[in-house]
């Protein structure tokens, strides 16, 4: 069940964005949902660590009392989690928004043609945090979100996990890495190597026949596979979620 | 004397391969085009001594010819003197190579009868020259591709490759069927299909060097109105303040009159009226960077005119070390071409993702956007759907020269219906590499 919050002192905003959110989620087959509706900032805060609740919150910037930008401060300090989209007129105040970690701005006179973008990326990354995998490691049996692993790689018939923040760890167990593939794609996972098997989200950069990772580590790329790593690459790059 | 001009006419063509050969590697220093010619005629007067030279040892001939190469050479392209002694010998032993693979193939062929004619051994030596003239335009092809030659496309080239393939084999003919009669005549026709294999090849370098001048031309006029399009955009955002400021005061002074009536409700009416009207107007993106907002901006409100939306993923930019001129070029084609080909699209999502940001020591530009049919790339460029073929990549262009001045890297693709553009900047590489 997804639970949305729309939150704009305008009524007549919050109708136009309750009915398309409506129309989107019904094209995408989600019947499961529930969108409440909040007419100030203030009403949102009073909810405190209930806020949680919500994983998707539509916040409108200009609001009397408490405007958009302080009450999603309010909310990070309940939950860093939950997708909070920005509803405004201009992005005076963009700066300021980023560092909340907002999805996207929806500029108020594009509504139409800019919701059901934003909520595609929102659905892909719900996708992309809520993947998990249970499999029987050799130190035991683990269920891994799949957003932590950085990388896979494979040693004389081992594949190896190497799992990211908050801790690093690493889990292996004997394995192919081509069913492994097949079975992280949908998550970003990269060949780029017959021995890794990289999360994209943690690619930092490609040089000349080397990975590097955004903690540190080279992973190796074959010279005969680096075009076609590096497009990947930056194809990804443009390509925010 | 006809064996004078003959053997003068094969110098002619020997000391031209040496040159194409040259050019293949080095560009000249010396930009004088009597230095061309200058060079051209010291190389075959050389070549011309050295054969007069009534030496009885090959191989000193040989080594001589060699050295005149590589003095005339190392005059006309101030290079690394091992480089230029290497190319020197290279070519030398490509001649050598050449004369004698073909003397071979034209035994076998004629199984030895060959030497009963000087008329065979004259057409011999010329069918070498063309094959090492065709050899070394493949080389040029194959290794400059900075060169003139690669600016003719494949089909182009493939057809200017038939003359001098149809000369070979004509010569190849010629030279194993027998002398008799016709020999002078066959002579004759012989000098002269090679001599306007020459003269095709030098027509056409010129042609496409007239070519590469006027898209030089192109660009510089591109870069010109995109500098036009930067002062344009500051003028705007300028002239839209100005405006603003006047508006300003007209609307305070009504709301001092409104006051002073004691008309509160009347004023607070008229400020909720002024706010509305002000966010309407307003800009969209902030960046914290005058130049990145004007252009956003004015690209913004272009978009939004045409019902294209645009996702942008921006942070501060105020740090940012490309020069204003440079940004206005990189950022004005990007988002043009996303928007025409947004344009393109007839039904479904509009929506060009943008993104500028800085990371650490790495700056990011990219531009997505879905395309009506997939993008061919043709000589490394988008093939472009303007009707004017001389603007073929041009934006493209100025974007890569700009990318390259700044030891950035770029990439672009077109998958499942839509094309990414991505560059890719390094503060440190860009500091170590300032021009």
């Amino acid at each position: 069940m997804i639970k949305i919050a729309v939150c704009d002192d305008e009524t007549m905003f919050i109708d136009i964005i309750v009915s398309e959110l409506k129309s989107i989620l019904i094209n995408k087959g989600i019947s499961e949902y529930a969108i409440h509706t909040f007419s100030n900032g203030v009403e949102l805060c009073k909810l405190e660590n209930k806020i949680s609740d919500y994983q998707i919150i539509f916040l409108d910037i200009n609001m009397e009392q408490l405007n958009g930008l302080q009450t999603a401060y309010y909310i990070r300090k309940y939950d860093k989690n939950i997708f909070i989209v920005f509803i405004t007129a201009f992005v005076d105040y963009a700066m300021e928004g980023y560092k909340l970690d907002a999805v996207r701005f929806i500029f108020k006179d594009m509504l139409k043609e800019m919701l059901p973008e934003c909520m595609d990326a929102i659905l892909k990354r719900m996708h992309l945090k809520s993947g998990k995998i249970i499999k029987d490691f050799l130190e035991g049996r683990k269920e891994i979100f799949v957003d932590r692993i950085l990388y896979i790689e494979s040693r004389k018939h081992k594949l190896y996990y190497n799992i990211g923040k908050p801790n690093q760890e690493q889990f292996s167990l004997y394995g192919k890495m081509d069913d492994l593939e097949d079975e992280l794609k949908e998550y970003n996972f990269l060949r780029i190597h017959k021995s890794y098997l990289v999360n994209m989200n943690f690619l930092e950069s490609i040089m000349p026949y080397k990975a590097m990772m955004y903690n540190g580590e080279e992973l190796p790329i074959p010279r005969e596979k680096y075009k076609i790593i590096k497009e990947h690459f930056f194809v990804e790059k443009g390509d925010f979620i | 004397m006809i064996v004078i001009i003959q053997g003068l006419i094969l110098t002619l063509f020997e000391a031209f391969g040496c040159i194409m050969f040259f050019n293949i590697f080095f560009k000249a220093r010396i930009v004088y085009k009597w230095s061309n010619y200058l060079s051209f005629f010291s190389l075959v007067l050389g070549f011309l001594c050295v054969s007069l030279l009534e030496a009885e040892n090959y191989f000193l001939k040989i080594l001589l010819v060699i050295l005149v190469i590589i003095v005339i050479m190392w005059v006309y392209y101030k290079n690394y003197i091992l480089q230029i002694v290497f190319l020197a010998v290279g070519f030398y032993a490509l001649v050598y190579a050449i004369d004698y693979i073909m003397v071979a193939i034209i035994q076998s062929l004629t199984e030895g009868s060959v030497w009963l004619h000087p008329f065979h051994s004259t057409l011999l030596a010329l069918l070498c020259k063309v094959v090492l003239f065709f050899i070394i335009l493949l080389l040029s092809r194959q290794l400059n591709k900075a060169g003139s030659l690669n600016l003719i496309t494949d089909s182009e080239w493939i057809r200017f490759l038939f003359f001098p393939i149809l000369t070979i084999i004509s010569l190849v003919g010629f030279t194993t069927v027998g002398g008799g009669g016709s020999a002078k005549v066959a002579l004759f026709v012989s000098f002269g299909l090679v001599t306007a294999n020459f003269l095709l090849f030098l027509i056409i370098r010129d042609i496409v060097q007239r070519e590469r001048n006027m898209l030089d031309i192109r660009i510089s006029e591109e870069r010109t109105k995109n500098q036009m399009n930067m002062y344009l955009s500051m003028e705007d955002s300028y002239e839209e303040q100005k405006t603003r400021i006047h508006e300003f005061k007209n609307q305070l002074e009504c709301m001092k009159q409104l006051l002073g009536a004691k008309e509160f409700e009347k004023a607070e009416k008229y400020v909720n009226g002024i706010c509305n009207s002000w966010t309407e107007e307003m800009n969209y993106v902030n960046t914290n960077h005058a130049i990145i907002n004007a252009v956003l901006n004015q690209k913004f409100k272009l978009a939004k005119s045409k019902g294209i939306a645009m996702v942008l993923s921006l942070n501060d930019l105020s740090d940012v070390f490309i020069s204003d001129e440079d940004l206005v070029t990189l950022l004005s084609n990007l988002l043009d071409n996303a928007i025409e080909a947004c344009e393109k699209i007839i039904e479904g999502n509009k929506i060009i993702k943008f993104r500028f940001l800085i990371e650490g020591v790495k700056i990011t530009i990219s531009a997505r956007n879905p395309v009506k049919d997939n993008i061919h790339i043709l000589n490394n460029y988008p093939v472009t759907t303007k009707s004017n073929t001389l603007e073929h990549g041009i934006g493209m262009r100025n974007m890569e020269a700009v990318i390259k001045r700044y030891g950035g890297e770029y990439q672009y693709s077109c998958n499942d219906g839509y094309f990414t553009y991505t560059m890719i900047f390094e503060r440190l590489i860009f500091e170590r590499h300032p021009n």
